[in-house]
């Protein structure tokens, strides 16, 4: 029994902390799908054939059920998740055009298209 | 136990060949598809031959001509003639479109094959039976529905809100589309098809309306909505240029968002 306890200990030691990055995983992943929403967004700008609109809006759907299993998950595991933002791409519409813009240019690989570069437009 | 051939009386035989106007010099072959279930027997392939300088210029003409002209037991359904009523949908050159609104420019050369929509049971050689896709219509209950009691004048609604309904009132229930869905020819029954579901949407959007909830409950099925797989033969085939795998994504969407 000894040796258990003596594992079991530090374990539970270490759950909170686990936790908290898996919630903090969780609302990264939300976060990434508002960046991913924006930039899809931004791929219609030039270009609004029904095809490529409607697969345009698949792919956002897509990114919707992402958030929402998410938030699913972040619920189970007892996150808090009014911190949470989904459905909220709107917050990076500035990079993501940005981004697009050189892509037109033929620049593929922008500095503007490395989304983890990319801040959240605060509202007025 | 799996049927994989078409049973014997619906193979489709070589029908009757009509005989080739004298004299003319622009003439154009039509394979049409034939069949009265009250005269029993398979469905035919009848074949004419049609003066293109007196059938004038559209898919409607030509049928009209050959009514008129050739043989007057030809059954199809006809109304508007302008695009307008939807009662002229059919199968041409392999696709589901308004007879009245095609033009010959648009064809292909050589023969042109005219069969019923696909999919549906033929009442009589153009005449499908839409039974099952009004039912449909009706289901999604392509009405306003408010709690709110009635204002004296009319329910207003903003410039903008008036905008998201573009690219969905225009529907004029043809059946194109929800006919050349494979999902629905297989799934009919459960499945509501494009049809009904950009109808569907055009009432969910519609700022006035109070029954968004209802109407999404109704929707909420694996059948009804989600077997659309967005392959877009809807889009790519109706005559009025709407896209109801676009509204169908929509609706998906406002299903996702009200859950999170």
């Amino acid at each position: 029994m000894k040796p258990a306890i003596f594992l079991l200990v530090p374990i539970m030691c270490a759950l909170p902390v686990v936790a908290e990055e898996r919630c903090q995983y969780l609302e990264d992943q939300v976060d990434q799908a508002n960046k991913a929403m924006a930039s899809i967004f931004a791929d219609g700008i030039t270009d609004n054939s029904a095809p490529r609109e409607t697969n345009r809006q698949i792919k956002e759907l897509n990114q919707k059920i992402k958030q929402q299993t998410a938030i699913q998950l972040a619920i189970a595991e007892g996150c808090d998740t009014s911190s949470f933002l989904p459905n909220d791409m709107g917050s990076y519409i500035t990079p993501a055009l940005e981004c697009a813009t050189e892509q037109l240019k033929g620049n593929y690989k922008a500095a503007s298209c490395e989304m983890s570069n990319w801040t959240r437009s605060e509202e007025e | 136990m799996v049927q994989l051939t078409l049973p014997k009386n619906s193979t489709v035989r070589k029908g009757k060949t009509w005989p080739k106007p004298q004299g003319a010099t622009n003439l154009r072959q039509f394979r049409i598809y034939r069949y009265n279930p009250e005269e029993g027997g398979n469905p035919r392939w009848d074949t004419y031959w049609v003066d293109m300088d007196k059938a004038g210029t559209m898919i409607l003409d030509v049928l009209l001509y050959i009514k008129n002209n050739i043989d007057p037991t030809l059954a199809f359904r006809r109304s508007c003639r302008e695009g307008v009523c939807g009662s002229c949908a059919m199968n041409i050159a392999g696709r589901n479109t308004i007879a009245c609104t095609k033009g010959f420019d648009d064809l292909p050369k050589g023969v042109i094959t005219i069969s019923p929509l696909p999919s549906q049971p033929v009442v009589r050689d153009l005449i499908p039976d839409l039974t099952n896709f009004y039912a449909q219509h009706a289901y999604v209950q392509p009405y306003l529905k408010t709690d709110t009691p009635a204002p004296e004048k009319e329910w207003k609604q903003s410039e903008a809100d008036r905008e998201e309904l573009n690219g969905l009132y225009e529907c004029i229930l043809c059946a194109s589309c929800s006919t050349s869905c494979p999902s629905y020819w297989w799934n009919g029954d459960k499945y509501l098809g494009p049809a009904a579901l950009l109808q569907a949407y055009r009432w969910l959007i519609d700022s006035r309306d109070e029954a968004t909830g209802e109407r999404l409950d109704d929707l909420e099925d694996p059948f009804k909505l989600y077997r659309c797989h967005t392959i877009m033969n809807c889009a790519q085939v109706c005559p009025k240029g709407l896209n109801p795998a676009k509204a169908i994504a929509k609706i998906k969407h406002m299903m996702v968002e009200r859950v999170s």
